[in-house]
């Protein structure tokens, strides 16, 4: 069973050592994952920028080539920061976190390598496939086709990986984060062969036999492909999120989780409620009615599992919020954590006709989008990011200032992109269910908004640089190496047998 | 190699030669791990009563919710608001003046991005039908309403005293003469025009005086026919 | 039952659930012979035929030659992603996308049964495009703005798309398919020189004027 909360250091070093063994056998899959992440992350945030600052001046930025407009780019920001940087990290965080979960080291880290290498040729002929013209319009398939093989593969060795890790685990309990993690890695790649299969169909023949399959036309191509993509959200990059801020908080601040019960709702009440709601995408369009109410009932009951695991989240931390002041990993996953909370209540009454009729259609949509995405999953990613790369290279972060720049660029970017685009697409849904103002005026209108989205998108690119940079010291063994942690600022020890000490 | 739970703590100096003898740095390694809490573990706290209360009245929201507007889950029921099975009710074609302004009205959400809803269109751009001359003033007759609606106008023309030289596309073939007759009804008694209605016969009328023809009128071609002209088949003229 | 046992079969039981209502229920065909099942689905198959007084209305058609080969240089170029192609009911908004001329009634599925892709499209940075082929903008007017969208519409944010038009010189008499330029486009235009549609230009305004969604009254869209 668990253990029991004694503090002896008997028992410490004993895990310690356990843990040291893990975490070395874990290094070189993870790091690769880690590193792949963050290049793609580069790559997204340049591509974002260009997608931002063309949406409001498109004259600037070369505006004859043709792979750097803004449907091309937009499509190509999207691949690159979905499914190369969020899948990643998730695949970098999942097969740590499994390792360290199940108390084995790491079984088959070749194999993990190897996926490593077959998603990210997929990854590059994708993006590169989308600017230079072969994009297919269909959001978060964008990318040709002919990668599927290559996604498919790399995406299911990680899951098979994962379930061969439970398989072979030590530990008997399994902890919340498995669950999540479990269930993350079961869902995705049904839900990826599903809408390739249903949206692209299959036209191939192999050994001579012609296999050909092309199931959907009309919206049913479109009712398949927001399922899929809402459900990437909430049962890929969600499972993973909270499953992770599920493992960080706790373990940083060396408290239980509050309620084992509480957990338990917030899992299986995901599992349950989020998959329905993803015809909100498509209200008021060609879809019949039990689809999009179904979609409402969906969206509006995830407020069950939001609630139980902030709930659970905000009891953990209680009495501990004064650790934000030292740690990086623990501040970036309690921002993750409440913008979690925030996105899926904006996003449960957001699906709601009478807020549906304004917010449709606007860059509101993307506000939420991105505080979802970024606010919740990439804060979290980074915060994972600083507690584990220590523990694979064994070196401190060279810089506690910057990380604290990291932070506050990308904590102050994402808020005002947020608050920009919000406000701005609120007043946009105003005007477009107001046939009497001219559809120019109102584009006019969003321009002021979407330029301090450019600005909130180039604080937040900045940070990525630092971050990208703080990494590549570590892994590199450049900057000052250190004896302690590298904590926001240096943590004044006021006695030495100050109970549940911070560990970072 | 895992370090088995129920032994003794091995020792540390052997462990090291063991580790060195792996190549692995075992002193960095365990900087950052040995400072690590153990791994999380469950708290027992119960859910609190007031979330329970407050999930099962969601849930019960959501059934009603369901209930009411899922259609009965028909594929073919799109309102959400108040679900329609759907009958199939074949098309009426109004012959009535009031029919064909109602109808019009309709037909007419087709030009208002030219035109605009106010019928005072754009300047220089596309000409008014409010008040205009061609629509219910001097120069305005069915059969000439008729061309411009079949097959398009081009060139430069002048509308209550402003010039305009753009290209109005030809409808004759998207609208049918029911339809094209509504609308031009329509812009005939609305606003601040009033004149007599246009009837599907006299459209039909006109595209048999006319015949098949691929380009746009011309302002001159519209001014060579006499406004008392009528296609033959066509309603008399009226005044 | 083992824990992860459990965690298998609830995580499955819980994806199914939505993966056949969502995803393959939808699929089966609406005319299929199972009365209890057609309910749920969406997909058809027939376009809606009218014969009024021996003239025959066939409604969708799917698109063939320059539209369907515009049809691939608009979902290439992500188009969708600033424009949408649907109407949305008149208990909606206001009506307002009626009100605005873009469409004579909302969409239905049966509009689309020939799309493949479909580009409903979640943003409306630019206007709707489902009926653009019928709301009065003719083929040189789509040349001009996809050439530079702020000489027709001033203020635009659309991207410039001059790469699908060639400047050359004018040999002999200017050609037929040469756009005409206005204001300061045509004061920078060298003299000589014309602005020509490449074949993908012409593709893609034959694909734009086919869009005509919703001038046919489909049954199921009369209220």
């Amino acid at each position: 069973m668990t253990e029991v909360g004694r503090n002896g250091t008997d028992d410490k070093a004993r895990y310690a050592l356990e843990r040291a063994r893990i975490d070395a056998s874990c290094r070189l899959p993870t790091l690769v994952w880690i590193c792949s992440g963050v290049i793609w992350l580069l790559i997204g945030s340049t591509l974002a920028l260009f997608a931002s600052i063309k949406l409001h001046s498109p004259e600037w930025l070369f505006p004859d080539v043709s792979w750097l407009t803004f449907g091309r780019v937009r499509a190509a920001h999207l691949s690159s920061v979905a499914l190369g940087w969020s899948f990643s990290m998730a695949i970098a965080v999942s097969i740590w976190q499994m390792c360290r979960l199940a108390r084995c080291e790491m079984i088959y880290p070749k194999m993990l390598i190897v996926a490593a290498v077959i998603w990210n040729i997929g990854m590059v002929v994708g993006v590169v496939g989308i600017l230079i013209g072969y994009g297919q319009s269909v959001e978060w398939l964008d990318m040709p086709p002919v990668v599927a093989p290559f996604l498919v593969t790399g995406l299911g060795i990680v899951a098979a990986w994962t379930v061969a890790t439970f398989r072979n685990r030590r530990e008997p309990h399994v902890y919340v984060t498995q669950w999540y993690l479990l269930g993350a890695m079961f869902w995705m790649p049904w839900l990826y062969v599903t809408a390739v299969l249903v949206i692209f169909g299959l036209d191939i023949t192999l050994l001579g036999m012609n296999l050909r399959f092309s199931p959907a036309t009309g919206v049913v191509q479109a009712t398949t492909n927001w399922w899929f993509n809402h459900n990437v959200l909430g049962l890929w990059l969600t499972p993973v999120g909270v499953g992770t801020a599920y493992y960080l908080i706790p373990k940083v601040i060396g408290r239980p989780v509050y309620s084992y019960y509480l957990s338990v709702i917030g899992f299986w009440a995901l599992a349950l409620f989020y998959s329905w709601a993803g015809m909100h995408h498509l209200i008021g369009g060609p879809i019949p009615a039990w689809m999009a109410s179904a979609s409402i009932v969906g969206s509006m009951m995830m407020l069950i599992p939001v609630a139980a695991v902030a709930l659970n989240h905000h009891m953990t931390m209680r009495g501990h919020f004064h650790h934000l002041r030292y740690s990086p990993t623990l501040r970036f996953v309690v921002f993750g954590a409440i913008a979690y909370t925030a996105v899926s209540v904006q996003g449960a009454f957001e699906s709601l006709k009478s807020f549906s009729e304004i917010a449709h259609f606007t860059h509101y949509t993307v506000a939420h989008a991105h505080l979802g995405v970024y606010g919740f999953y990439a804060m979290i990613m980074f915060g994972a990011t600083y507690y584990i790369v220590p523990r694979l290279t064994g070196r401190e972060w060279a810089s506690g200032r910057m990380i604290r720049w990291h932070f506050w660029l990308t904590a102050i970017g994402i808020t005002l992109y947020f608050v920009s685009l919000s406000i701005g697409g609120w007043y946009q849904g105003l005007a477009l269910i107001d046939a009497n103002i001219p559809f120019i005026r109102i584009v006019r209108g969003t321009v002021p908004y979407l330029m301090s989205r450019s600005v909130a998108g180039i604080l937040m690119t900045i940070g990525h640089v630092i971050f990208a940079t703080l990494v590549v010291m570590n892994v590199c063994g450049f900057g000052r190496s250190r004896s302690g942690p590298t904590l926001f600022v240096e943590k004044r020890v006021t006695s030495v047998y100050e109970p549940a000490a911070l560990s970072v | 190699m895992k370090p088995p739970l129920d032994q003794p703590l091995p020792d540390y100096e052997e462990l090291e030669r063991r580790e060195e003898a792996r190549d692995v740095d075992v002193q960095q390694l365990h900087a950052p791990v040995i400072r690590e809490h153990n791994e999380p573990r469950d708290g027992l706290e119960p859910i609190p009563v007031w979330m329970g209360m407050a999930f099962g009245a969601l849930l019960f929201w959501g059934g009603l919710y369901m209930a009411s507007n899922a259609g009965d889950y028909r594929g073919d029921v799109l309102d959400r608001y108040e679900p329609k099975p759907v009958v199939y009710k074949a098309e009426v074609i109004p012959t009535d003046e009031a029919g064909l302004k109602k109808l019009g009205e309709k037909i007419y959400l087709n030009c208002v991005a030219c035109h605009q809803s106010t019928g005072e269109g754009a300047l220089n751009q596309f000409p008014p039908l409010n008040k205009s001359e061609w629509v219910v003033g001097e120069k305005a007759s069915t059969a000439r309403l008729a061309r411009i609606l079949l097959y398009g106008l081009g060139g430069e023309i002048s509308v209550r005293g402003n010039k305009y030289n753009g290209a109005m596309p030809a409808w004759g073939s998207q609208l049918k003469d029911h339809q094209i007759a509504a609308v031009l009804t329509f812009i005939r008694g609305n606003w601040d025009n009033k004149a007599v209605p246009i009837f599907a016969k006299d459209i039909a009328a006109a595209r048999t005086a006319v015949g098949a023809r691929t380009s746009a009128m011309s302002v001159a071609e519209l001014e060579a026919l006499p406004i008392d002209q009528v296609d033959p088949g066509a309603t008399p003229f009226k005044k | 039952m083992d824990r992860g046992m459990v965690i298998f079969l609830g995580a499955l039981l819980t994806f199914t659930s939505s993966w056949l209502g969502l995803v393959l229920l939808p699929l089966l065909p609406a005319n299929s012979t199972y009365p209890v099942l057609s309910a749920l689905r969406v997909q058809y198959q027939e376009p809606f035929i009218e014969d009024q007084g021996g003239v025959v209305t066939s409604y969708p058609r799917p698109l063939s030659g320059s539209a369907l080969r515009g049809k691939a240089i608009y979902q290439q170029n992500g188009c969708m992603y600033c424009h949408s192609q649907q109407i949305r009911p008149e208990n909606f908004g206001n009506n307002a996308d009626i009100k605005r001329g873009w469409a004579t009634r909302r969409t239905v599925p049966r509009d689309y049964i020939y799309d493949k892709p479909i580009m409903l499209g979640t943003m409306r940075t630019g206007p709707d495009l489902a009926n653009i082929g019928v709301r009065g903008y003719y083929a040189d007017w789509h040349h001009k703005h996809l050439y530079d969208p702020r000489m027709m519409v001033p203020g635009s944010v659309m991207p410039r798309f001059r790469f699908l038009y060639e400047k050359r010189k004018i040999v002999g008499e200017p050609s037929i398919d040469a756009i005409e330029l206005t204001g300061k486009w045509k004061a920078d235009l060298e003299a000589g020189y014309e602005i020509v549609p490449t074949g993908d230009a012409k593709d893609l305004v034959a694909y734009l004027l086919s869009q005509d969604r919703t001038t046919v009254a489909l049954p199921e869209a009369r209220e």
